[in-house]
Formats: structure tokens, sequence, C-alpha cells
């Protein structure tokens, strides 16, 4: 497929400065950009709060659901508008406008942000549906091609590394036997109220790589906790947003690259004292272009 | 019930419908929690001074430390925004 509309970030402060002084605000310019690649029927389905089949995106029920809701649409907004350039990305979003849940396209583009926050060159692909050929996206580590698939349905309520285990053990042969492998697992949202969620999910990890799989290099955890970011030097500014918290199991069993460590997050650390520039507002490489509190983000983009 | 607040102050007030517990410290509020960064948590005491002379927010003792809430009037407040701009979003993308 072809790839779709490009929005330039010339282009969207442009169309800002036509907006009523009201309407000058993030969530009028997230849910611009949705439209833009989503269409508006795919709005109304997902965001609309009198919509049949609420969802993560959808602005109703509690202040804080629709609050959450907020986040999740201004950051989909965001990961729209940076990735609108990777090859596939066009593929990524029409599944997402055809599926019923948006869920698992939305996780695509959460690994493909951090894979691009984190400089690897990949892409998104077609999952086939078929026994070794049923994955979503292909990475360049170190000149390997590896295959990547993104679990968004652990199905259970309380932490529990038997349900880890066994998602990774069923999804195993979607991989290809003959190339490196990685699982990217989205952590439920309820897990981190508990505590030792993340020493649960690494054993289910450890568990799924002592049945003996080599095709599998790595599995990546990963979870959004929202948290709010102060400005370091501009008082009064500051912002909620979702982030993201990987943990990188390795596989000792690997049958690739025993001599690369297969993390690919740990590249882009914003939390880096030891790097100047980071630690930012921003919390992700100066390249990844934020729309909270917009048009703060865009600065220093405007002429691109 | 309109209020002018600046854009940090009701970042803080959305923060704190999400859960993001903030703290009351000798040199002023932090944002505190796992996902915390704490060098970027620091908040303009500013920004939390316009919630607490507004009522929409109050300083709340829970035994451990003075945390700050939101008020029943700081969520209503809140909510309006939040339904109002998405709704005048989604209004103005269909007129388009």
């Amino acid at each position: 497929m072809g790839e779709g509309p490009i929005i330039r970030p010339r282009d969207l402060l442009a169309t800002w400065r036509t907006l009523p002084l009201e309407m000058q605000n993030d969530t009028q310019i997230a849910v611009l950009i949705i439209k833009t690649f989503l269409g508006i029927d795919w709005i109304n389905r997902h965001l609309q709060e009198n919509t049949k089949n609420p969802g993560l995106l959808t602005i109703g029920g509690s202040l804080f659901e629709a609050n959450l809701a907020r986040v999740r649409i201004i950051d989909l907004a965001e990961s729209l508008f940076n990735l609108c350039r990777i090859r596939g990305f066009r593929d990524c979003v029409e599944r997402m406008k055809t599926a019923a849940n948006p869920e698992p396209s939305l996780a695509e583009l959460h690994i493909g942000k951090m894979l691009y926050a984190n400089d690897w060159p990949f892409r998104f692909v077609v999952p086939q549906g078929k026994r070794g050929d049923n994955y979503d996206l292909q990475i360049n580590y170190y000149n390997q091609f590896v295959c990547g698939d993104v679990k968004c349905k652990v199905e259970a309520t309380v932490p529990d590394s038997r349900t880890i285990t066994n998602t990774l053990k069923s999804s195993r042969t979607q991989l290809p036997e003959n190339k490196p492998g990685i699982f990217f697992v989205k952590i439920p949202q309820q897990w981190m109220e508990h505590v030792g969620w993340e020493a649960e999910t690494i054993n289910g990890a450890i568990d799924f790589f002592e049945q003996g799989t080599g095709r599998i290099v790595s599995v990546a955890f990963y979870a959004e906790p929202i948290s709010i970011i102060a400005h370091p030097s501009r008082p009064g500014h500051a912002m909620a947003q979702q982030g993201h918290h990987f943990s990188e199991i390795i596989n000792p069993r690997r049958r690739f690259g025993k001599e690369l460590d297969w993390r690919f997050f740990g590249r882009w650390r914003p939390t880096n004292t030891n790097r100047p520039n980071i630690g930012s507002w921003n919390a992700m490489p100066p390249k990844y272009i934020r729309l909270f509190q917009f048009p703060e983000g865009l600065k220093g983009h405007e002429h691109e | 019930m309109s209020a002018p607040l600046s854009a940090g102050a009701w970042e803080v007030l959305r923060a704190l419908t999400l859960k993001i517990r903030i703290r009351e410290f000798v040199d002023g509020w932090q944002a505190v929690g796992p996902w915390q960064e704490p060098t970027t948590s620091q908040l303009d005491s500013g920004v939390v001074r316009e919630l607490l002379d507004h009522g929409f927010a109050t300083r709340e003792d829970l035994g451990i430390g003075r945390y700050l809430s939101i008020t029943p009037l700081g969520e209503r407040l809140l909510d309006k925004k939040t339904r109002d701009e998405i709704q005048a979003a989604l209004q103005w993308v269909k007129d388009q």
C-alpha cells in the first residue's frame, strides 16, 4: 500500500493560527490530526461519548476516565503525527481504521514510537496470519532483521507469571524459525497497582525461555504510566502525560546473535543524568514533537 | 464557573484526577510516585497557589504528609472543560 498523508509542523502551525482563540488547545489539534489519518467515521465510533462501543479513547464515564481518554487521544495524535513517514505506517493505520478494537494498532504505534525515539530503523508490516509469518514489525538491529510481535491482550486482572508464559508460548510460532524474533508485551494498567508486578512479569518470561525456545531473542514488557512533568527552567509549565516504562529480558538460550544484548530501549533514557540534554520537559528526543500544551512542543520545528 | 487558570494550573488539576500524588515539602510542591522523575517533578508554587486560592484544590493531611487534593468545585470545573473541549473539537472537525 502506498504511503498516506503527511502533516508538516508548519502546516499544523498554520492551521492552529486560523483557529478561534477559544479553540486553541491541544485537544483540538489532536482531534484534527486524528481526523486527517483515521477519518470522521472512526472518530464517531471511538471518541464520541455516545458511541455504541466505548473504549480506551472514548471521552465519557467518570472524570478520571474522561481525562485518561483525553491524554490517550493526544498521545495517539502525537504518534500519528511523528510516525507518518515510517514505512508501512499506512498499513498500520488501515488496520486501525477497520478493526472493531483499535488497541492492537495503538500498541504497535506505541512500540514504533519507542523504536523511533531510540533511533532503530524499522517498518510496520502486515501480519500474514500464517505460521512463522504473523508479526507486526521488522527492525534493523545492527544489520540483522528482527521480527517483532506486539501483544496487548494479557488476560488477567492481577499480575500472574503463568498468564505471561502461556501467552508467549501460544504465540511463539507466529514468528519465523530462521530469524531472530522479539515479543513486546503490554502490561495491563491495573497490574501496576500491585506490589511486585514487575518481578511477576519477568518470571513469566524466564519460565517461557526455560521451555527451550531459540527463535525468540528477548521479551520486552512495557507499561504506560501517567506522570506529570514540570519544565525544569520555565516556572508554571507542567503537563500530565502518558509515559512508557520498559523491562527487557534476554533469552539465554537464543539461537541468534549470542554476542548481542538484544536491548532496544536503552539508547534514549530521559532520566539519565549523565546526559545533560535529557531530563527534559519533552521526555522524548527533540525530534519527537509533543502536542501537549500545543504549540509549546513545536518550538524549533516551526519551519519544517 | 469559568476561571482564568494558567496552563500549568490546569495540568496540575488534571494530574490530580489521574491519581498522581502531589506532596508538600518544606521547599515547595512535588509530584511523587514510582513513575515520577525527581528532576522534573518539582511544581511551581505559584501554580499550586492559583488552585488553592480559587478553591479548586485543597491541602489534605494524610498522616504521612500533606498532599494536594482536588475539591468538588475543581472537579466540576475540570469535568466541564474536558467535555466542552472535546465536544467543540469534534464539532469543528465535522463542520470542516
